[in-house]
């Protein structure tokens, strides 16, 4: 148990911007120190433009320029063996792409080749890990993991535009499983799509998680999702990790004033209350107030939020919190 | 085959076929031509078209439709040379500044303006001047080709510069796919409507080049072309004597052969948008 396939070492991943001369820097992802283990569904948290994307692109080393790593690490675990993801050559990532770590895109048209059948796509996925197949027995291939997933065969002989939403968002999640890769990051899967398919295609990750007992980075700002098919959540709050738990315990015991404010304002049933919501607006990355980044928009901040970075600490239970609240015990 | 089927139903690519068959057999019967293209008084002069001369004949006592036979093969190998000449060039030229950007783009876009804004015609005079009556086709073909990719290597890269920013091409990346699998697996399909039009439209413009390099009388006058046929027709005044048969069929022959040219281009591009596709023949297994 608690096999550890992706981890993080304070990773810092920032933009650096050179406007006139002028430098700027956003810091979209600054010291995460995340801890993937096996067989568990993992649940990443936050609003939109607090580095959740930029996370996910620094786990799969992917980055382009503006955006750097500043610092920090980034391991694989490869059958007992432990890579620095940021030393290794172009090929030898390459090779762990779709094979070790993969990625279930954003459900919209444009991820998949409009003018390719769904079979070239896999064909053309596969043929670059795979070598020494022929077009028939990579189709036959696709086709096998098409029927595994219990999708209907005739996609495979559509394009991408023929297929509806939730359909495309299945296929994709199809495809980002073709080679059985130990982590699968599926970046908001079900955003976009009404609750019936959302809930069709959280199942369809759900089966797959256990059937083949992998890792899979769920990146949605949609708490009921989590709540949901997460075994762990992590809270992100402008480019930082605020509170890490599992899932039961963060929705009994939620103890960042963020995260209160997030669970709160889920419906209840019965309850016909006003939900009540984080007052202000995420401050923007390039700019951000000194301290705690959410003590401007905190009812009960006090003197040493304004001036302190609280730190990522255990409170037990596996129940991470940053909040000098906790810290000094006035939570 | 299934391929063939699917483009004849397309009206304008079964004309431009057609035209297009019958101006390759008029090509290859120049093998089996009874006189000499290049000898002078082998049949009666000023014939009107009548069997056995059906297009007539000329002032220099050629039969009309044998030397067609021979313009027509003679620009075809031209133009084709100097069109995919020029699509290498382009086709490379195109991606490798499209897709890599930066440094290597500019120094390769700079190479492409740098043709482009020289007085292409003015060159071609001038080396067809140096070169007088030695220039062979084939390297006249060369020399088109050299000088004509400029343009459509900036098509070919503006179209790579927009798919390496749609969100397919990061999941290919993400996918673990080499760089050179992405550009000609993925970004091919997308470019080869581009490749065609771009193709044909060399070709027509190589063959016209021809023609008013003939005109001008810069090409070697004895290889029979469409555009040294025309040549031929001017300088005997054939319009003034009346001999419609000797200007019009070159004329006529490279008229039809641009719209077949085109049309098959057109139709072409559109087949292989597969959305397109799907409205005018309906989905197939």
């Amino acid at each position: 148990m608690n096999v550890e396939v992706v981890k993080t070492e304070s990773l810092k991943s920032y933009y650096i911007l050179d406007i006139y001369g002028k430098k700027r820097v956003i810091k979209a992802v600054d010291e995460v120190d995340l801890t993937f283990e096996e067989n568990q569904i993992y649940g990443i948290a936050g609003e939109s433009g607090c580095g959740k994307s930029t996370l996910l692109k620094a786990l799969f080393a992917a980055i382009e320029p503006p955006q750097r790593i500043v610092g920090g690490k980034v391991l694989y675990y490869v059958d007992g063996k432990s890579y620095d993801v940021y030393s290794l050559s172009e090929e030898e990532r390459r090779k762990f792409r779709w094979n070790f770590i993969s990625y279930v895109p954003q459900g919209s048209m444009s991820v998949l080749n409009p003018v390719l059948k769904i079979k070239d796509s896999f064909k053309d996925f596969i043929e670059s890990h795979v070598k020494g197949k022929t077009k028939q027995e990579l189709y036959e291939i696709a086709k096998q993991h098409i029927e595994k997933l219990g999708l209907p065969l005739k996609i495979l002989n559509a394009y991408p535009h023929q297929l509806s939403g939730g359909m495309r968002q299945r296929v994709t999640i199809a495809l980002a499983t073709v080679l059985s890769p130990k982590v699968i990051i599926a970046d908001e899967p079900t955003t976009a799509l009404d609750v019936v398919t959302q809930r069709g295609v959280i199942q369809l990750l759900k089966e797959i998680q256990q059937i083949s007992k992998n890792t899979i980075i769920l990146v949605t700002h949609d708490m009921g999702v989590h709540a949901n098919i997460s075994d762990k959540i992590a809270i992100m709050y402008a480019g930082k990790i605020i509170e890490e738990a599992k899932t039961e315990e963060l929705f009994d015991n939620p103890m960042h004033p963020y995260t209160k404010y997030l669970i709160h304002s889920l419906p209840k049933f019965g309850d016909k209350e006003r939900r009540e919501s984080a007052p202000g607006s995420p401050p923007s990355l390039a700019d951000l107030p000194p301290g705690c980044a959410f003590h401007p928009r905190c009812p009960y901040a006090f003197d040493r939020c304004k001036k302190e970075v609280p730190v990522l600490k255990d409170y037990g239970r596996a129940h991470r919190v940053a909040c000098w609240l906790v810290e000094e015990g006035r939570g | 085959m299934q391929v063939l089927k699917d483009l004849l139903r397309d009206a304008r690519f079964r004309f431009g076929f057609i035209v297009l068959v019958i101006l390759i057999t008029l090509a290859v019967m120049s093998f089996f031509s009874p006189y000499n293209p290049f000898r002078w008084n082998v049949v009666p002069r000023d014939l009107p078209p009548h069997w056995p001369h059906i297009l007539g004949t000329n002032s220099l006592g050629q039969d009309i439709f044998w030397q067609l036979t021979f313009a027509v093969r003679n620009s075809l190998v031209m133009s084709l040379i100097a069109a995919l000449i020029s699509r290498v060039i382009a086709v490379n030229v195109g991606m490798v500044a499209g897709y890599r950007g930066g440094r290597t783009d500019r120094f390769l876009m700079f190479l492409s303006d740098s043709f482009l804004v020289m007085p292409l015609f003015i060159i071609i005079v001038l080396i067809g001047t140096i070169a007088k009556g030695r220039m062979s086709l084939p390297t006249l073909g060369l020399l088109l080709g050299v000088f004509g990719w400029a343009w459509d290597a900036r098509v070919i890269r503006s179209q790579v510069l927009s798919l390496r920013e749609r969100d397919f091409t990061y999941t290919a990346i993400l996918s673990g796919a080499k760089t050179i699998s992405i550009v000609f697996k993925e970004y091919m399909p997308f470019l080869i409507p581009l490749i065609f039009a771009t193709l044909i439209g060399n070709m027509s413009w190589a063959i016209g080049m021809e023609v008013t390099l003939a005109i001008l009388g810069l090409t070697n006058l004895n290889v029979p072309t469409l555009g040294t046929t025309l040549q031929w027709a001017i300088n005997y005044q054939a319009l003034l004597l009346g001999y419609w048969w000797w200007v019009l069929t070159p004329v006529v022959t490279s008229v039809f052969l641009f719209i077949a040219l085109y049309l098959i281009s057109v139709s072409i591009s559109e087949y292989l948008d597969p959305r397109m596709r799907i409205q005018r023949i309906g989905q197939q297994g």
